[in-house]
Protein backbone atom coordinates (compact mmCIF):
# COMPACT_ATOMS: atom_id res chain seq x y z
CA UNK A 1 0.00 0.00 0.00
CA UNK A 2 1.16 3.47 -0.75
CA UNK A 3 1.21 6.50 1.70
CA UNK A 4 2.07 10.17 1.67
CA UNK A 5 3.49 12.07 4.34
CA UNK A 6 3.59 15.88 3.60
CA UNK A 7 6.44 17.27 6.32
CA UNK A 8 7.47 20.62 6.45
CA UNK A 9 10.94 21.56 4.38
CA UNK A 10 12.82 22.87 7.84
CA UNK A 11 12.34 19.12 9.15
CA UNK A 12 14.54 17.75 5.94
CA UNK A 13 16.95 16.91 7.58
CA UNK A 14 15.04 15.37 10.46
CA UNK A 15 13.56 12.75 8.71
CA UNK A 16 16.33 10.15 8.02
CA UNK A 17 16.84 10.20 12.01
CA UNK A 18 12.90 10.13 12.87
CA UNK A 19 12.24 7.33 10.19
CA UNK A 20 15.03 5.17 12.16
CA UNK A 21 13.76 6.41 15.73
CA UNK A 22 9.93 4.91 14.38
CA UNK A 23 12.00 1.38 12.77
CA UNK A 24 13.58 1.20 16.48
CA UNK A 25 9.60 1.79 17.69
CA UNK A 26 8.89 -1.17 15.57
CA UNK A 27 11.39 -3.43 16.99
CA UNK A 28 10.92 -2.52 20.60
CA UNK A 29 7.04 -3.13 20.04
CA UNK A 30 7.71 -6.71 18.80
CA UNK A 31 9.86 -7.73 21.46
CA UNK A 32 7.52 -6.16 24.13
CA UNK A 33 4.60 -8.38 21.93
CA UNK A 34 7.09 -11.59 22.47
CA UNK A 35 6.90 -10.78 25.96
CA UNK A 36 3.67 -10.13 26.58
CA UNK A 37 5.02 -6.45 27.72
CA UNK A 38 1.27 -4.60 27.26
CA UNK A 39 2.45 -1.92 29.60
CA UNK A 40 5.58 -1.22 27.21
CA UNK A 41 3.66 -1.67 24.12
CA UNK A 42 0.82 1.06 25.34
CA UNK A 43 4.25 3.32 26.12
CA UNK A 44 5.33 2.81 22.82
CA UNK A 45 1.81 3.38 21.32
CA UNK A 46 1.18 6.81 23.27
CA UNK A 47 4.71 7.91 22.33
CA UNK A 48 3.99 7.17 18.90
CA UNK A 49 0.76 9.06 18.78
CA UNK A 50 2.44 12.38 20.23
CA UNK A 51 5.78 12.70 17.64
CA UNK A 52 3.75 11.33 14.17
CA UNK A 53 1.55 14.68 13.18
CA UNK A 54 4.11 17.03 14.63
CA UNK A 55 6.28 16.03 11.90
CA UNK A 56 3.96 15.71 9.46
CA UNK A 57 3.45 11.68 9.71
CA UNK A 58 -0.31 11.98 10.53
CA UNK A 59 -0.84 8.35 10.25
CA UNK A 60 1.72 7.39 12.70
CA UNK A 61 -0.06 9.45 15.21
CA UNK A 62 -2.82 7.74 14.53
CA UNK A 63 -1.37 3.76 14.68
CA UNK A 64 0.53 5.11 17.88
CA UNK A 65 -3.61 5.49 19.18
CA UNK A 66 -5.05 2.15 17.90
CA UNK A 67 -1.46 0.71 19.70
CA UNK A 68 -2.32 2.31 22.82
CA UNK A 69 -5.96 1.78 22.99
CA UNK A 70 -5.48 -1.85 21.92
CA UNK A 71 -2.88 -2.58 24.45
CA UNK A 72 -5.10 -1.56 27.22
CA UNK A 73 -7.25 -4.09 26.39
CA UNK A 74 -4.44 -6.57 25.73
CA UNK A 75 -5.98 -7.08 22.13
CA UNK A 76 -3.03 -9.44 20.87
CA UNK A 77 -4.95 -10.12 17.76
CA UNK A 78 -5.40 -5.94 16.87
CA UNK A 79 -2.19 -5.64 18.15
CA UNK A 80 -0.27 -7.96 15.38
CA UNK A 81 -2.17 -5.98 12.56
CA UNK A 82 -1.58 -2.68 13.43
CA UNK A 83 2.51 -3.72 13.92
CA UNK A 84 2.18 -5.15 10.16
CA UNK A 85 0.14 -1.83 9.08
CA UNK A 86 2.97 0.26 11.56
CA UNK A 87 5.72 -1.79 8.91
CA UNK A 88 4.28 -1.52 5.64
CA UNK A 89 3.85 2.10 6.37
CA UNK A 90 7.07 3.01 7.03
CA UNK A 91 8.50 0.80 4.07
CA UNK A 92 6.86 2.28 1.76
CA UNK A 93 5.66 5.95 2.81
CA UNK A 94 6.42 8.43 0.39
CA UNK A 95 7.75 11.95 2.02
CA UNK A 96 6.80 15.28 0.11
CA UNK A 97 8.73 18.16 1.50
CA UNK A 98 6.04 21.36 1.80
CA UNK A 99 6.52 24.88 2.58
CA UNK A 100 5.13 25.12 6.49
CA UNK A 101 1.94 26.47 6.47
CA UNK B 1 10.71 43.08 33.96
CA UNK B 2 13.09 40.42 33.74
CA UNK B 3 12.49 38.20 30.97
CA UNK B 4 9.88 34.73 32.05
CA UNK B 5 11.15 31.63 31.41
CA UNK B 6 9.34 28.28 30.92
CA UNK B 7 10.30 25.00 31.40
CA UNK B 8 9.49 22.15 29.40
CA UNK B 9 9.77 18.26 30.14
CA UNK B 10 9.23 15.32 28.15
CA UNK B 11 11.30 12.03 27.71
CA UNK B 12 11.25 11.88 24.02
CA UNK B 13 13.91 14.26 21.76
CA UNK B 14 11.92 14.83 19.15
CA UNK B 15 8.63 16.00 21.03
CA UNK B 16 11.26 18.69 22.78
CA UNK B 17 12.83 19.74 19.06
CA UNK B 18 9.03 20.75 17.79
CA UNK B 19 8.46 22.87 20.96
CA UNK B 20 11.99 24.64 20.36
CA UNK B 21 11.36 25.03 16.66
CA UNK B 22 7.40 26.46 17.61
CA UNK B 23 8.44 28.81 20.29
CA UNK B 24 11.38 29.83 18.43
CA UNK B 25 9.78 33.68 17.89
CA UNK B 26 7.90 33.78 21.36
CA UNK B 27 9.60 36.32 23.61
CA UNK B 28 10.42 34.26 26.37
CA UNK B 29 13.36 31.82 27.40
CA UNK B 30 12.67 28.53 26.86
CA UNK B 31 14.44 25.73 28.49
CA UNK B 32 14.09 21.70 28.15
CA UNK B 33 14.42 18.53 30.96
CA UNK B 34 14.10 15.46 29.69
CA UNK B 35 12.68 13.88 32.82
CA UNK B 36 11.48 14.77 35.94
CA UNK B 37 14.55 14.12 38.36
CA UNK B 38 16.24 16.93 35.86
CA UNK B 39 13.76 19.37 35.86
CA UNK B 40 13.56 20.03 39.65
CA UNK B 41 17.37 20.01 39.32
CA UNK B 42 17.00 22.82 36.78
CA UNK B 43 13.52 24.74 38.98
CA UNK B 44 16.67 24.94 41.91
CA UNK B 45 19.09 26.77 39.88
CA UNK B 46 16.28 28.68 37.73
CA UNK B 47 13.58 31.24 37.96
CA UNK B 48 11.08 29.32 36.45
CA UNK B 49 7.59 30.79 35.54
CA UNK B 50 5.94 28.15 33.81
CA UNK B 51 6.08 24.29 34.27
CA UNK B 52 4.92 22.14 31.17
CA UNK B 53 5.12 18.40 31.42
CA UNK B 54 4.33 15.43 29.55
CA UNK B 55 2.34 12.93 31.98
CA UNK B 56 3.39 9.67 30.66
CA UNK B 57 7.57 9.41 31.15
CA UNK B 58 9.40 6.74 33.09
CA UNK B 59 10.90 6.84 36.65
CA UNK B 60 9.30 10.15 37.53
CA UNK B 61 5.98 10.62 36.13
CA UNK B 62 4.80 14.09 35.17
CA UNK B 63 1.75 13.70 38.22
CA UNK B 64 4.45 13.30 40.61
CA UNK B 65 6.79 16.62 39.32
CA UNK B 66 3.94 18.62 39.38
CA UNK B 67 3.43 17.33 43.12
CA UNK B 68 6.75 17.86 44.01
CA UNK B 69 6.60 21.30 42.41
CA UNK B 70 3.13 22.06 44.18
CA UNK B 71 4.87 21.53 47.40
CA UNK B 72 8.58 23.45 46.85
CA UNK B 73 7.44 26.30 44.36
CA UNK B 74 4.23 26.90 44.36
CA UNK B 75 4.75 30.19 42.41
CA UNK B 76 5.43 28.23 39.28
CA UNK B 77 2.28 28.29 37.39
CA UNK B 78 1.98 24.59 36.09
CA UNK B 79 0.98 22.39 32.68
CA UNK B 80 0.47 19.20 31.74
CA UNK B 81 1.13 18.10 27.84
CA UNK B 82 -0.55 15.25 27.43
CA UNK B 83 -2.92 13.29 24.91
CA UNK B 84 -6.43 12.97 24.86
CA UNK B 85 -6.31 9.52 26.04
CA UNK B 86 -5.15 10.61 29.41
CA UNK B 87 -8.24 12.77 29.95
CA UNK B 88 -9.40 10.79 33.95
CA UNK B 89 -5.88 12.01 34.76
CA UNK B 90 -5.84 14.92 33.48
CA UNK B 91 -9.45 15.95 34.60
CA UNK B 92 -7.80 14.55 38.55
CA UNK B 93 -4.99 16.99 38.05
CA UNK B 94 -7.56 20.31 37.16
CA UNK B 95 -10.01 19.30 39.85
CA UNK B 96 -7.12 18.75 42.22
CA UNK B 97 -5.87 22.40 41.49
CA UNK B 98 -2.29 20.82 40.37
CA UNK B 99 -2.59 22.60 36.81
CA UNK B 100 -3.17 25.74 35.43
CA UNK B 101 -4.04 24.43 31.91
CA UNK B 102 -3.25 21.34 29.46
CA UNK B 103 -2.15 21.11 25.87
CA UNK B 104 -3.21 18.50 23.87
CA UNK B 105 -0.42 16.32 22.61
CA UNK B 106 0.03 16.09 19.24
CA UNK B 107 -0.99 19.59 19.05
CA UNK B 108 -2.95 20.50 15.92
CA UNK B 109 -2.17 24.46 15.56
CA UNK B 110 0.84 26.46 17.16
CA UNK B 111 -0.88 29.08 17.90
CA UNK B 112 -3.17 27.46 20.13
CA UNK B 113 -0.54 26.01 22.42
CA UNK B 114 0.99 29.65 21.95
CA UNK B 115 -1.68 31.75 23.17
CA UNK B 116 -2.21 28.93 26.54
CA UNK B 117 1.66 29.43 27.05
CA UNK B 118 1.37 33.34 26.66
CA UNK B 119 -1.95 33.35 29.03
CA UNK B 120 0.37 31.14 31.57
CA UNK B 121 3.08 33.53 31.69
CA UNK B 122 0.54 36.29 32.51
CA UNK B 123 -1.01 34.72 35.01
CA UNK B 124 2.45 33.56 36.62
CA UNK B 125 2.76 37.90 36.49
CA UNK B 126 -0.34 38.25 38.39
CA UNK B 127 0.46 36.24 40.76
CA UNK B 128 4.15 37.64 41.31
CA UNK B 129 2.15 40.46 41.69
CA UNK B 130 0.01 39.44 44.06
CA UNK B 131 2.52 38.03 46.07
CA UNK B 132 4.63 41.13 46.02
CA UNK B 133 1.34 43.58 47.28
CA UNK B 134 0.69 41.08 50.17
CA UNK B 135 4.19 42.10 50.97
CA UNK B 136 4.46 45.57 50.66
CA UNK B 137 1.28 45.34 52.63
CA UNK B 138 2.46 43.18 55.57
CA UNK B 139 5.89 45.21 55.30
CA UNK B 140 3.44 48.40 56.13
CA UNK B 141 1.61 47.14 58.86
CA UNK B 142 4.90 46.34 60.23
CA UNK B 143 6.84 49.71 59.77
CA UNK B 144 3.77 50.98 61.68
CA UNK B 145 3.89 48.68 64.62
CA UNK B 146 7.55 49.91 64.42
CA UNK B 147 8.97 46.33 64.26
CA UNK B 148 12.64 45.66 63.15
CA UNK B 149 12.25 43.19 60.05
CA UNK B 150 14.09 41.47 57.18
CA UNK B 151 12.66 39.73 54.37
CA UNK B 152 13.69 36.99 52.54
CA UNK B 153 13.17 35.11 48.68
CA UNK B 154 14.73 31.87 48.65
CA UNK B 155 17.14 32.42 51.66
CA UNK B 156 17.91 35.58 49.65
CA UNK B 157 17.67 39.29 51.53
CA UNK B 158 15.46 41.52 49.52
CA UNK B 159 14.13 43.57 51.99
CA UNK B 160 16.36 44.81 54.71
CA UNK B 161 14.95 46.68 57.45
CA UNK B 162 17.20 50.84 58.02
CA UNK B 163 17.89 49.82 61.55
CA UNK B 164 19.75 46.23 60.18
CA UNK B 165 21.88 48.45 57.79
CA UNK B 166 24.62 49.50 60.34
CA UNK B 167 24.60 46.14 61.41
CA UNK B 168 27.14 42.71 60.70
CA UNK B 169 23.79 42.25 57.89
CA UNK B 170 24.89 44.91 55.91
CA UNK B 171 28.13 43.25 55.06
CA UNK B 172 26.55 39.25 55.17
CA UNK B 173 23.51 40.22 52.90
CA UNK B 174 23.78 36.60 50.72
CA UNK B 175 25.22 34.85 53.30
CA UNK B 176 23.37 32.13 53.75
CA UNK B 177 23.45 32.61 58.13
CA UNK B 178 23.17 36.22 58.45
CA UNK B 179 20.91 36.07 61.38
CA UNK B 180 22.54 34.43 63.90
CA UNK B 181 23.52 36.64 66.62
CA UNK B 182 20.10 38.77 66.57
CA UNK B 183 17.50 37.50 68.89
CA UNK B 184 14.96 36.63 66.25
CA UNK B 185 11.42 37.16 67.48
CA UNK B 186 8.84 35.95 64.76
CA UNK B 187 9.41 34.17 61.78
CA UNK B 188 6.25 34.52 58.78
CA UNK B 189 6.14 32.33 55.63
CA UNK B 190 4.44 33.79 53.29
CA UNK B 191 5.40 31.03 50.83
CA UNK B 192 7.55 28.49 51.06
CA UNK B 193 9.94 30.20 49.60
CA UNK B 194 9.21 33.87 50.50
CA UNK B 195 10.23 34.61 54.73
CA UNK B 196 9.85 37.94 57.10
CA UNK B 197 12.13 37.84 60.07
CA UNK B 198 10.85 39.64 62.80
CA UNK B 199 13.67 40.97 65.04
CA UNK B 200 12.02 43.10 67.05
Amino acid sequence: MQYEAYVDYDLEELVSEFMKNRQKDLRDLEVAFELNDMEKIQFIGHALKGVGSGYGFEEITSIGMHIEHASKVSDTKQLKQLFEKFGDYLLNVKVIFVEKQ
Amino acid sequence: MSESTVLFVDDQDEILFLIQRMLKEEPYKVLFAKSGKEALEIIEKEKIDVLVTDVLMPEMSGLELLDHVRESHPHIVRIILSGFSQIPTLLSAINHGKIFRYITKPWKVDEDAKKILRDAIAYSKLINDMHTLSMNAFCEFLLKRGHVFLITVEDKIVHLHPELYSSYLLNTLYEPKPLEFLSLEQEYALSPTQKIYVFK
